[in-house]
């Protein structure tokens, strides 16, 4: 009996039929309430940005192996011209002497950055931050940013040459898996390498970079076009683990850093 | 009948639950967007990126300002802090006076942060540089054009042992769907909480609120510092920021490469009174 009553109450016309039916339509009224009010205190919700399948590149990577010397992808020396490799054999001496850190190196005595592709053979690791029209690349070291605008065309040559960059000026495209890096406008004070390789006002870099291993590495092949300097264009390539057990740390020069002695080529000077 | 009686009766309390706790999650799902396609937010209003500005609203504890006697307090080159604000703990007004007098005898108000230091939170607030936020679902990045990074993990507890660095530890959540909350313990006690210098601990604890007006033209960011070993009881100011624009130019100000520590050498301070800018002797690899 009392069940049946119970029923009997949400018959229509009964208080508590109405007190359910207010509520329906106190809900019905509210929500849309509360939504308008939300959009109303707040611009439109952000869309987080999604990539493309295979064009998946946000994360921490960290160098597999280290060598303070950038070769061609055959392992070979880089074709510099005779007043170039002058520059360079004179640098290596004084880099390779000692711990001391060479009066021209800018990247390592006041924390400026390392310029491309010297930053691609950084011991210490880098993050890649995905978003809408533009991808960062947020390097540990010297706290370099790097700033890749997606789908635009890079500026003019006159344009890069009058605003150059430690990091140059940097756009990107997709060819399916693979993020195409094209980079000019570079300050000609940056190295190529850790050794004090040089290169010229018209260093022009492209890096393709593509997961490999079943997406546990990342690897990046970085041509070099720099007529002035090189007898002709040449390339390199880097590996890099997938880290996202890390998190990034803060960077300041002459601080104490990240140990970097487990980095397989890393040798710390005493 | 038992049966159809207790599915209504779930119908109900769903449909009632969803009401009053749905749409309010709902609404705590919408994230505003501080990011804005890549354009940048600048310091502006009622602020001169000397420090923080009291919050209208509320004024609450307040913040350090400038020191009242100091004659030439619209100045925002000489920053004096109120040494003798009584919410300052002995040794933090000790410190700040020590600061603050040589600024008065003619000294240059130099902090870390304007010789190229890390700012610090809330001290990354008070350069006039454009800042930008990234925004993922797990991560917001806050870069300013002044090269500092720094992160703040969304939706996940502090860690155990943070350690302390210049930023500390960041965790954030959005609220309210216009606001970014973001928590920050774990720094170390090298820079100041703002541009009058003033001193703080590594118990220093801040927690921002940064919301974002509905025309997506403002942020207001209000800061609650907490910091049982410099101040008596907590501080909160707020600075604002607007659309950054290019200089000479309306038109949106975009990222660009910015390195403070080119050009660093100074020809007329002597070195004495000079904040040494990062530097190194000794490679590390």
């Amino acid at each position: 009996m009392k069940s049946k009553n119970s029923v009997q109450t949400a018959k229509p016309g009964t208080f508590s039929s109405y007190l359910a039916l207010g509520a329906v339509l106190a809900c019905f009224a509210l929500v849309p309430s509360k939504l308008a009010l939300a959009q109303e205190g707040a611009a439109p919700s952000f869309e987080f940005f999604v990539p493309e399948e295979g064009q998946d590149i946000g994360g921490i990577y960290w160098l597999k192996s280290y060598s303070p010397e950038i070769r061609t992808m055959d392992g070979g020396e880089l074709p510099y011209t005779p007043e170039a490799l002058a520059i360079y054999e004179e640098r290596r001496v004084r880099i390779e002497a000692s711990g001391e850190i060479i009066e021209e190196d800018q990247a390592r005595r006041l924390c400026t950055p390392d310029g491309v592709p010297r930053v691609l053979q950084s011991p210490y690791p880098f993050e890649i931050v995905q978003t809408h029209g533009q991808i960062h690349f947020l390097y540990e070291i010297n706290k370099i940013i790097r700033l890749i605008r997606m789908d635009e065309p890079l500026p003019d040559d006159d344009y890069l040459e009058i605003f150059p960059w430690y990091s140059g000026h940097s756009v990107g495209h997709w060819e399916g898996d693979t993020l195409v890096v094209q980079t000019g406008g570079f300050k000609n004070y940056t190295f190529l390498d850790n050794l004090g390789a040089p290169h010229g006002y018209g260093l022009r870099v492209t890096e393709r970079y593509r997961k490999i291993n079943d997406g546990n590495e990342l690897e990046v092949v970085v041509d070099i076009h720099d007529p002035g300097v090189f007898t002709e264009d040449w390339s390199a390539r880097f590996v890099y683990d997938v880290r996202p057990d890390l998190r990034m740390m803060d960077w300041n020069c002459g601080e104490v850093h990240r140990d970097i002695s487990g980095v397989p080529g890393v040798v710390v000077p005493e | 009948m038992s049966s159809i009686r207790t599915l209504l009766h779930l119908l109900w309390v769903t449909t009632l639950s969803f009401c009053i706790f749905g749409a309010g999650s709902i609404q705590a799902k919408i994230v505003p967007d501080f990011s804005s396609n890549g354009i940048g937010w600048r310091v502006a209003g009622n602020v001169d990126n000397t420090g923080l500005a009291e919050v209208p609203e509320d004024p609450g504890n307040g913040y350090i300002s400038h020191h009242p006697d100091w004659p030439y307090a619209q100045n925002v080159v000489n920053r004096v802090g109120d040494f003798t604000n009584p919410n300052l703990m002995p040794w933090a007004a000790e410190v700040l006076e020590e600061r603050a007098r040589k600024v008065m005898a003619g000294g240059i108000p130099f902090i870390p942060n304007s010789r190229c230091w890390p700012g610090g939170v809330p001290g990354m607030h008070f350069f006039p540089a454009s800042v930008f936020y990234l925004q993922t679902e797990e991560q917001v990045w806050i870069l300013n054009n002044r090269g500092e990074v720094r992160r703040v993990f969304m939706n996940i507890s502090h860690s155990e042992d943070p350690g302390y660095s210049w930023y500390g530890e960041s965790i954030g959540h959005y609220e309210g769907g216009d606001t970014l909350v973001i928590d920050t313990i774990g720094q170390d006690d090298k820079g100041p909480i703002d541009r009058y210098n003033t001193p703080h601990t590594r118990e220093l604890h801040v927690i921002e609120h940064h919301r974002l007006d509905a025309g997506r033209q403002n942020v207001r960011v209000v800061a609650t510092i907490v910091d049982p070993g410099a101040f008596r009881v907590p501080l909160k100011g707020m600075i604002n920021y607007g659309r950054a624009t290019m200089r000479g130019s309306p038109e949106p100000a975009k990222w660009e490469e910015y390195v403070c520590n080119e050009n660093s050498d100074e020809y007329f301070i002597p070195e004495e009174e000079l904040v040494p800018v990062p530097s190194a002797t000794r490679r590390d690899f």
